[in-house]
């Protein structure tokens, strides 16, 4: 397997009035079909780090940032430090699935037109009812169905179905358990390890169920904030497994 | 490379429509609001545009309202005539011999019997407006006459029946009379004219009138009077042994025309008359009180000169022709060209001051002379023959330019070499004939014949009633004075503009009110839906791609609120027009738009909507896709 995603030398810093908090990433890489959990205590970074690594948002300095396609590593370096909007949101749309805390759904679609937003998008291969995958998580009766009616699980997994649709290079789920129960949260991870394990998507996982990122996640990766100063925080980057 | 792809307009539209479909509601709110401020307006504006209508359908209807004239007959050259026809906004111009359509007596038989009747005459050409509104038959060309509806009506004529025009002059206290066989090609509508007229090409206005002033028209056989052409002036020489009292400044002012009335010195009539050259001549000793005077339009007669002499004979005053510098080519013999001289006129009283005689008598006789420059002498002067040939440019009257070509006896009077020649008042005046009708001077005879009259006016119609004032500003700029129904289409344009800065004010104070409900509206929307935005950013639409859906929002929410505006408007001007505009006693239609004011509101409603829209389409973009991960 070779490297999906490689950051190197990458710098936030994020100031409030009262404090200053710093995310230093010295390097990290995620290896093509790698289901790596991130973890640590809240405030330690790891929302930061998923905008950085998703290319949501831009970071203060940067030495390098890899990501390969097929194969093919493109440095994406100049158009972070040009936080160029357009090929940033474009890379965004083409290469990278996100599954969010309340499933981030666009309320005006309703769930097939949520799963096939991306597709229609890239004229690429929309899912339907028929569809394995869907049926893998039960949605194929909820198709129609407005995001108003479903349950909170049932939004994780139409958010799941959304990130798979699109055939991305990494999958950024940021804590996609935390607004359902134990026993549903263990299902819906399970589903999505099989599904990206299925697809050779890298996936990247944020939560505070340490049980749930040890249980399933091929790698984990610690965020360890450090008290440097009255109000300053640095937070450096460890794998631990 | 990475190939990338974007988010295409077309997608922000899908989600525009598909957000603005679940919070139908909320859509159905901001339709609302645009109908409620841009029915009220469509309403206004097409009770304005009905009422105005109505007033203007009256001045469409009446071609009178298109027409100008010249209200004096100054207009006499067909090089004038044809730049009036070249101003910006008339359509049509048609030179009239006559001043204003004077009256003829018609002969034609009615129900077998011979009948006479009065009626105007009027010239016309087949590209004449007025033919649009012929009730029947073609425009008239050669030998055939349009005729009023009245006359039509009243007398039985009809198309392809004959009516002879019956001419009349008084010569030497004798009428004579002569007829011309027209055939009737037409009849004009009821609403054409309410005065009985017969319309006949120029060519047969022409004969009328020159039949009438006594010149020969050879094509019809009808001969011409006989004796010398009146003689006309551009000014008069006033001459007193004492000045004017004003006793007989007003009888000047009522029977000879003289407005103004201006004492000059010696020095200052020689400048107006012959220029600087002459004015070292003012020295000489001349015991009268002088006086020039010109009428403000048109020229003086013979009879009017004779008129002058009568009004100041009791004084011991005089009255003389004057014409203003004429230019003239010089020429002798086997000696060809001896170039161009300035003429003016000189009156016989004034011959003293230039130690002159000048050979008055018969004009036109062999002796008739022309004094010229004595610093100019030695061109003009010739040991052989003495006679000159003097070559005068006149005015184009009919066909091509003219010249009048006079054999006249040169004399030289002490003047430097840029002193203009001299020609007697009355020779002068002669040629200055010219300017009225078509002379010819006869070279064996020795006489001017008079070949044909000229124009006096001329009916010019405008492309529309809008036009009118316009034009006839043109005109006055040109110094053609006109009439024209200009104070009723001034008072129309100005009552129009009023009514459109009224609508205009409460149109911009309604756009205001919209733009603030509909702005705040959109702006609420999308803080709102912040988290949204953040996510179609996360999930790859760009800026561009997020602010299109407000402004997309917005289009969608102004063609939807148009279409209903409209529809409501329809159904209160159905009721207005059905029911109120008969009962308040209005005799047209009161609420009317045009498809052109649907597509003004059309694009108002549009700009209203975006540019409400674009405070929201900038807050969408500031939406953070890092948020949406929060």
């Amino acid at each position: 397997m070779g490297v999906a995603v490689e950051l190197k030398g990458c710098v936030k810093r994020l100031v409030s009035s009262d404090s200053e908090f710093w995310l230093e990433v010295e390097q990290v890489h995620l290896e093509q079909g790698e289901f790596v959990g991130f973890v640590g205590r809240s405030g330690s970074g790891k929302s930061t780090f998923l905008d950085l690594l998703s290319l949501a948002s831009t970071p203060d300095e940067i030495e390098s940032y890899i990501l390969a396609v097929d194969g093919i590593k493109h440095d994406l370096t100049d158009l972070i430090l040009q936080s160029d909007d357009e090929a940033l949101s474009a890379i965004r749309l083409q290469h990278f699935g996100y599954i969010l805390q309340s499933g981030g759904l666009i309320d005006c679609l309703n769930v097939k037109e949520n799963i096939n937003l991306v597709p229609s998008i890239l004229r690429s291969k929309q899912l339907s009812a028929d569809s394995p995958t869907v049926g893998m998580l039960d949605m194929d009766s909820h198709m129609n169905k407005r995001t108003s009616q479903l349950s909170g699980g049932q939004r994780q997994r139409v958010s799941i179905l959304r990130a798979l649709s699109g055939t991305p290079t990494i999958i950024v789920a940021d804590e996609p358990t935390a607004a359902i129960d134990e026993a549903m949260a263990d299902v819906i991870i399970k589903q999505l390890k099989s599904l990206t394990q299925l697809a050779g998507v890298t996936v990247s996982l944020v939560s505070h169920d340490l049980d749930l990122v040890y249980q399933y996640c091929d790698t984990v990766i610690e965020m360890k904030p450090k008290q440097i100063g009255n109000n300053r925080v640095l937070t450096k980057i460890q794998r631990i497994c | 490379m990475l190939n990338l792809k974007r988010v295409t307009p077309k997608t922000s539209l899908y989600i525009a429509q598909k957000d603005l479909m679940s919070e139908i509601t909320f859509a159905a709110c901001l339709i609302f609001s645009i109908v409620a401020v841009i029915t009220p307006l469509m309403f206004l504006w097409s009770v304005k545009v009905g009422f105005v209508d109505r007033l203007k359908e009256d001045f469409i209807n009446d071609p009178r309202y298109r027409v100008i004239r010249p209200d004096n007959a100054s207009v006499k050259q067909a090089e004038l005539l044809d730049r009036i026809k070249q101003v910006d906004g008339v359509s049509f111009l048609q030179p009239m011999v006559a001043f204003t359509p004077r009256g003829i007596d018609i002969g034609f038989k009615a129900d077998g019997r011979r009948v006479t009747s009065e009626a105007r005459l009027i010239a016309t050409s087949l590209d004449d407006p007025i033919h649009e509104r012929l009730a029947e038959g073609t425009a008239p060309s050669g030998d055939q006459v349009v005729v009023s509806q009245d006359l039509a009506k009243r007398k039985g004529l009809q198309v392809g029946d004959e009516l002879i025009l019956l001419i009349g002059r008084i010569v030497n206290d004798r009428r004579e009379r002569v007829r011309l066989k027209l055939s009737v090609t037409g009849v004009m509508s009821a609403e054409s004219s309410n005065i009985t007229t017969v319309w006949v090409p120029l060519e047969i206005e022409r004969a009328v009138e020159n039949f009438r002033s006594g010149i020969a028209v050879p094509r019809r056989g009808w001969a011409g009077i006989s004796g010398q052409p009146k003689r006309s002036y551009e000014a008069a020489l006033i001459l007193t042994p004492e000045p004017i009292g004003e006793r007989r400044r007003t009888e000047l002012r009522i029977r000879f025309g003289a407005n103004e009335i201006n004492q000059l010195d010696l020095k200052k009539t020689l400048e107006q008359i012959c220029g600087t050259a002459c004015a070292a001549r003012s020295e000489t000793e001349f015991n009268k009180v002088i006086h020039i005077v010109r009428r403000p339009k048109g020229l003086y007669s013979s009879v009017d000169i004779a008129e002058g002499k009568d009004i100041l004979g009791g004084i011991g005053g005089t009255t003389e022709g004057l014409i203003g510098r004429m230019k003239a080519h010089v020429t002798q013999g086997d000696r060809g060209d001896l170039g161009m001289v300035d003429v003016v006129s000189l009156p016989k009283s004034l011959e003293p001051v230039f130690s002159i005689e000048l050979e008055r008598g018969k004009v036109f006789a062999a002796t008739n002379q022309i004094a010229l420059p004595k610093d100019r002498q030695r061109d003009f002067a010739s040991n052989g023959e003495s006679t000159l040939f003097v070559e005068f440019e006149v005015p184009k009257i009919t066909g091509q330019p003219a010249k009048i070509k006079l054999p006249l006896r040169p004399v030289f009077y002490d003047a430097p070499s840029d002193a203009p020649a001299l020609i007697s008042s009355d020779l002068a005046g002669m040629i200055n004939r010219a300017q009225q009708v078509a002379l010819e001077f006869d070279q064996q005879n020795l006489s001017f014949i008079e070949r044909s009259i000229g124009f006096r006016g001329f009916r010019a119609i405008a492309q529309t009633f809008e036009a009118v004032p316009e034009i006839a500003e043109k005109l006055e700029a040109m110094g053609v004075s006109v009439r024209a129904r200009t104070d009723d289409i001034v008072r129309l344009q100005k009552l129009e503009r009023s009514l459109n800065v009224l609508v205009l004010i409460v149109g911009v104070v309604a756009a205001i009110g919209a733009i603030s409900i509909l702005s705040s509206s959109f702006f609420a929307n999308v803080q709102r839906k912040i988290v949204q935005f953040a996510c179609l950013r996360l999930l790859g639409f760009d800026k561009t791609a997020v602010s299109l859906i407000p402004l997309f929002q917005a289009i969608l929410i102004g063609v939807y609120g148009f279409v209903a505006s409209v529809i409501a408007f329809l159904i209160i001007s159905a009721i207005v027009n059905g029911y109120i505009a008969s009962a308040i006693g209005f005799d047209a239609t009161l609420s009317k738009l045009g498809l052109d004011h649907f597509m003004v509101f059309f694009g108002f409603v549009i700009f209203c909507s975006t540019f409400s829209a674009s405070f929201a389409s900038r807050l969408a973009t500031k939406a953070d896709p890092a948020r949406a991960l929060k």
